[in-house]
């Protein structure tokens, strides 16, 4: 196994995210300029005093491309925590239940899985209008699905484990069960699948804010930065630039630390050390 | 070792009865019936031990008394009933609240019954609030007591270990000691000591015997292993084919076996003060719980079986004080 590269990779990924939730967090305090004023100056390209440039209207790229991370991790994340939770009950409920439950819950996923995830957002937001909530309670609610199968099959593998049929055979409640034997096993499954999902939801947020669908100005985010570049790219370059390489790069940057984290997370590995230097609660 | 307890105060009143048990699992060859009228008694702080060749039902008798029969399998007919409730007729919350606090299981490699990843005092304070109804701020404490009354030293020490750290023999005092949790009535210990060194398997079954006396706790002990039964068991049933063939007091079933296969159990275990050099393996297998037959089901490998045998199925005969045999053949025929 590749650890120590893969170490050094999750770093860098776990870096990038937390920068870009720095970025996010401290927007107001870091912008050189209210990212919605107008300036004089239009269309200025990177320099001393517009460090990355003007928009076509002479907003300063910077200070929205720091609060377009807002607008990104905000969304991304919500959304994915919507999504982990509804399918981490749904997984759980439908591998222990099995019969019936299974298989309703089962079909629900496959028929959901059915319909593009993008063409569900449109569908919805055509009839609810454009906002920033609606995208991310959307990306939630269609993005449960694959959680739910992972989980489903790892209760599945672990329910006939002979720990759980002797929890059960002193007593202990299936709730607790589930919660407190069950789901620890599934957390790096959940951890992997959360943070593919944030690279995911991070790009469909950027797709729906390009087309308009999404977040609204005069907030920025960077799927809108794009949009707003199309006419003038080919001379304002760096209008597509930035926006464009801060979507790669946190998309990227999640599923390196997703990878990171579930070699760490996984709870077959590595857990003497812990316990040699464990305490007493 | 194992004194008879003082007549409980409800003499005639038993504390398990488990009658005409059948449990079936559907498969693609039949219906596999892996208990086939399973039928015993067992006293209060009693111990009754349960032997039959691997695959004769032992396990799986355990498993339906407590209703955790793994699916499809079921229970189709007969009674449990413990304390006088009837256990099948149970909601599976009222079934929860009997295991555990009523009754509680353990199982052979008891290193696998725990979950791996949490430490074992952790899991033994879990227990205790959930079944012991310790107070949450108490559990630790009362998890670290009770891993020192089952005898193991440093209970603070081995309260933080993980499953995989501890030993077979540590790992089956931990096991106990979470099977004690909700001060059971009736203990299941399944197979619990084959499998660990003989000096373990001692120990293991001296502290049972401690705390079913201390705790007027009756016992059901399953084995494989005669010697460990006729050590622990006051009274003893052995299981073929999913029915139990002969049962009666310990001493009486092993000093003068009647039914064939259980003397055919006795002379395949090894011993030091026989002059018999090879031991009598039974040939054969018994039949496949997909095809029983409407016969005695030891037929095809009795030794002593006569025409009637596959005529008739045989029911259950008394032959001396609490001892009964299902069996048509008189034993006076066959040497012991």
């Amino acid at each position: 196994m590749p650890s120590s590269l893969g170490r050094r990779a999750a770093q860098v990924g776990g870096a990038i995210v937390v920068l870009a939730w720095a970025a996010a967090l401290f927007a107001p305090i870091l912008s050189p300029y209210d990212p919605a004023a107008f300036e004089r100056m239009q269309l200025a390209p990177p320099g001393s005093t517009h460090w990355l440039g003007t928009d076509e209207i002479g907003r300063d790229v910077l200070s929205r491309l720091l609060f377009g991370a807002r607008s990104s991790l905000l969304v991304g994340w919500l959304a994915v925590v919507i999504a982990i939770s509804i399918g981490t009950v749904v997984g759980l409920v439908a591998g222990w239940g099995g019969g019936v439950v299974d298989a309703v819950a089962m079909r629900s996923v496959d028929l959901l899985l059915a319909f593009p995830r993008l063409f569900l957002a449109l569908l919805v937001i055509a009839f609810w209008g454009p906002s920033a909530w609606l995208v991310t309670v959307v990306l939630g609610l269609t993005g449960w699905m694959t959680t739910a199968r992972l989980v489903r099959a790892q209760v599945l593998a672990l329910r006939d484990r002979e720990f759980i049929v002797a929890a059960r055979a002193v007593g202990m409640p299936v709730r607790r069960l589930l919660w407190r034997h069950l789901l620890p096993q599934c957390t790096g499954t959940i951890v992997v699948a959360a943070t593919l999902m944030l690279g995911n939801t991070i790009l469909a947020e950027s797709a729906l804010s390009f087309l308009g669908l999404g977040v609204q100005v005069p907030d920025a985010s960077w799927g809108g930065m794009l949009n707003e570049a199309r006419g003038v790219w080919r001379s304002a370059w760096w209008l597509a630039l930035f926006p464009g390489v801060l979507i790669t790069c946190t998309v990227i940057a999640h599923n390196l630390l997703g990878d990171g984290l579930r070699d760490w997370l996984d709870p077959r590995m590595s857990r003497i050390e812990s316990a040699e230097r464990g305490n007493s609660e | 070792m194992n004194a008879l307890a003082p007549m409980p105060s409800t003499p005639s009143l038993a504390l398990l009865e488990v009658e005409g048990l059948r449990t079936e699992f559907p498969s693609a060859e039949g219906i596999a019936r892996v208990l086939d009228g399973v039928t015993f008694t067992l006293a209060r702080a009693d111990t009754l031990g349960l032997v039959g060749e691997s695959g004769s039902g032992k396990t799986m008798t355990a498993l339906s008394i407590l209703g955790l029969v793994p699916p499809p399998g079921k229970v189709t007919s007969g009674a449990v009933r413990f304390e006088g409730t009837e256990l099948l007729k149970l909601g599976p919350e009222a079934l929860r609240r009997v295991r555990g606090r009523r009754i509680a299981l353990i199982f052979q490699e008891p290193n696998g019954t725990f979950d791996p990843v949490m430490q074992v005092g952790a899991q033994v304070a879990e227990l205790l609030r959930e079944v012991g109804d310790v107070e949450t701020r108490a559990a630790d404490r009362e998890a670290v007591d009770l891993l020192r009354k089952v005898h193991l030293p440093d209970p603070s020490r081995v309260a933080r270990l993980y499953p995989h750290q501890l030993s077979g023999g540590m790992g089956q005092r931990v096991a106990v000691a979470m099977a004690l949790a909700g001060r059971p009535k009736l203990l299941i210990a399944d197979e619990a000591a084959s499998g660990l060194d003989l000096t373990i398997q001692a120990q293991i079954r001296e502290l049972l015997s401690e705390v079913q006396s201390e705790r007027r706790m009756a016992m059901l002990w399953i084995s494989h292993d005669l010697g460990s039964v006729a050590q622990v068991a006051s009274r003893v049933a052995v299981m073929y084919a999913g029915r139990i063939v002969e049962t009666g007091p310990t001493r009486r079933v092993f000093g003068a076996p009647h039914h064939p296969y259980t003397r055919a159990l006795l002379r395949a275990r090894p011993t030091l003060d026989r002059r018999r050099r090879s031991l009598e393996a039974l040939a054969g297998a018994a039949p496949l719980p997909t095809r029983l037959p409407a016969h005695c089901p030891f037929y095809d490998r009795c030794p002593a079986r006569e025409e009637r045998c596959r005529q008739e199925d045989p029911i259950e005969r008394s032959v001396g004080p609490a001892h009964k045999v299902r069996c048509l053949v008189d034993p006076s025929s066959g040497a012991s």
